[in-house]
């Protein structure tokens, strides 16, 4: 069954196929960060925010709004921009180097890591790549865009 | 000998009784009432196992140790008891706020979790299958020659200090061991990547070398770790995440995504020791001004240099061809920008406010600014 992005079912999906695949997470380690994901489309903006722990996203919940405080980092990005990564990942089995977060969030120009605290912006890289993987993990999903 | 133990003890009489008694099996047990805590450690959470975090209880907890050290100078383990003549180590590290970090031992779990081994997990045979123009494997190579010298200084500072440090921060000294461990991985993978592409090393770099031994010999261990563990941690973390942006190869950018991992956690280290520093010691940060004033310029030394900038500029670019070079020139001036920008970023929050303002990186990175 298809799940529309940004949504909360999409991300529940990935946690779904997270913890079907948890020996490769197990393998990447620990990660424990809480981020903030930013969808922005026609003027408006959907904002998320997922908890990991341990080997798994322990929680997601769209929210109105995202308290920095209560966050690491938020990646925020227009839905095209999120929308070209998902359909890369879907054709790749995973981003390519063109496509990941770190690519497309590395000056800022498409997608766009904010944040309060430049230990909670440490947290992206230190975790960057059980967070790619997560990411990666929409080629086994059918996605739609709302 | 720098030192000699109190007794020899294959001319000792009372130890060689002592011995015999026991495997005669008059056991004097003299230990097992030790005077210490009776505690039970327990995980808090199964899927993590028992971490250095569940352990922080009474006597053992890390949370207990005080700012001054001041009984304790022998290699016991925090905790045991103390008895007879047990020798001085002569630890010049015994303050607290000198060498601590609130996620000291977070790191330290996470370090050994989030481990890799280059051997195996980079998929070195696809730069067989796909080899790079020869003009970028240079550019490789002469980048991994330079970041083996930013690896190699960064493992040393851990060692140079390590043994310096007070037996009591036992989760400090696994730390930096594990420090000394994550470089001597990453120097392993820029290594590895340099010989398995064929074009073998290229040149050292004379400016980062000189200033980067400025920083490793700084008189005290804040001063030290403000330089390599976070100033020098943030820069080869930006430099993991441009190769990993403009990737040649997939063996480049499987590399750099581990490698970022493991140089934002000295990072984060680096951030975490300075604040908590200046939070316990804020009378120190006009100290630690001056340090800025008179060693900063190594961040020049480091991302103004020849022998990185060339090659960042080869493989941001893809290639040697006019139009290829102007765009690396372009995306290397914004790496300069980004270097700088979270570099003040992070000392600013770790409490030394001002140092944009007060520093001359931001003139001196202007001058050699590239328009887009």
């Amino acid at each position: 069954m298809a799940v529309s992005f940004p949504s909360t079912e999409y991300f529940e999906a990935l946690r779904d196929r997270m913890a079907a695949e948890q020996e490769k997470f197990r393998r990447l380690g620990f990660i424990d960060t809480t981020f903030g994901v930013r969808v922005g489309h026609n003027g408006k903006t959907r904002n998320f925010v997922l908890e990991f722990e341990v080997f798994e996203l322990k929680g997601v919940r769209e929210v109105d709004a995202i308290d920095p405080q209560k966050v690491d980092f938020t990646i925020e990005g227009d839905a095209g921009v999120w929308r070209e990564m998902i359909e890369n990942i879907h054709r790749n089995g995973e981003a390519d180097s063109s496509h990941d977060i770190n690519t497309l969030a590395h000056f800022g120009e498409q997608l766009k890591v904010v944040y309060d605290s430049p230990d909670g912006h440490d947290k992206l890289y230190r975790f960057m790549e059980s967070i790619q993987r997560f990411f990666d993990l929409s080629s086994k999903l059918d996605v739609r865009f709302n | 000998m720098a030192f000699y133990a109190d007794k020899d003890y294959t001319q000792d009489e009372a130890s060689l009784e002592a011995a015999n008694q026991v495997m005669q099996g008059n056991l004097s047990l003299h230990w097992y009432d030790a005077n210490t805590e009776k505690i039970k450690g327990k995980p808090a959470d199964l899927r993590r196992g028992l971490t250095y975090q569940d352990l922080d209880i009474g006597s053992y907890g890390y949370s207990s140790i005080p700012e001054h050290v001041r009984n304790s100078q022998s290699m016991v383990a925090r905790g045991s008891e103390k008895w007879g003549k047990l020798p001085d180590m002569g630890y010049v590290i015994n303050r607290k706020s000198e060498i601590w970090s609130d996620n000291v031992t977070s790191l330290y779990e996470e370090d050994k979790a989030r481990r890799w081994t280059p051997a195996v997990d980079v998929p070195w045979i696809e730069l067989d299958a796909r080899p790079l123009p020869a003009e970028l494997e240079a550019a490789c190579a002469q980048l991994y020659t330079f970041l083996q010298e930013c690896a190699l200084v960064s493992l040393d500072f851990s060692s140079r200090w390590v043994s310096l440090v007070n037996q009591d921060f036992i989760e400090q000294k696994s730390w930096m061991c594990a420090q000394m461990l994550g470089w001597a991985r990453l120097n392993e993978a820029f290594r590895k990547r340099a010989l398995y592409g064929g074009a073998g090393l290229k040149r050292a770099s004379v400016a980062a070398e000189q200033g980067l031994k400025e920083w490793l010999f700084a008189d005290t261990f804040p001063q030290g770790s403000f330089s390599i563990n976070l100033s020098l941690g943030g820069f080869v973390l930006a430099v993991c995440r441009q190769v990993a942006a403009f990737a040649p190869s997939r063996v480049d950018r499987a590399l750099m995504g581990y490698a970022m991992q493991d140089t934002a956690r000295q990072t984060a280290y680096g951030y975490g020791q300075l604040r908590y520093f200046l939070q316990h010691r804020p009378l120190e940060a006009n100290a630690m001004q001056e340090y800025a004033d008179e060693t900063e310029h190594v961040m020049l030394a480091l991302m103004g240099n020849p022998e990185l900038l060339e090659p960042l500029i080869i493989i941001a670019g893809g290639g040697l061809e006019k139009d290829q070079v102007r765009n690396g020139r372009i995306a290397v001036s914004k790496f300069i920008r980004l270097v700088a920008r979270e570099y003040f970023e992070r000392i600013e929050a770790a409490g030394l406010e001002g140092r944009s303002r007060r520093s001359r990186i931001p003139a001196l990175v202007d001058r050699i600014e590239v328009p887009a």
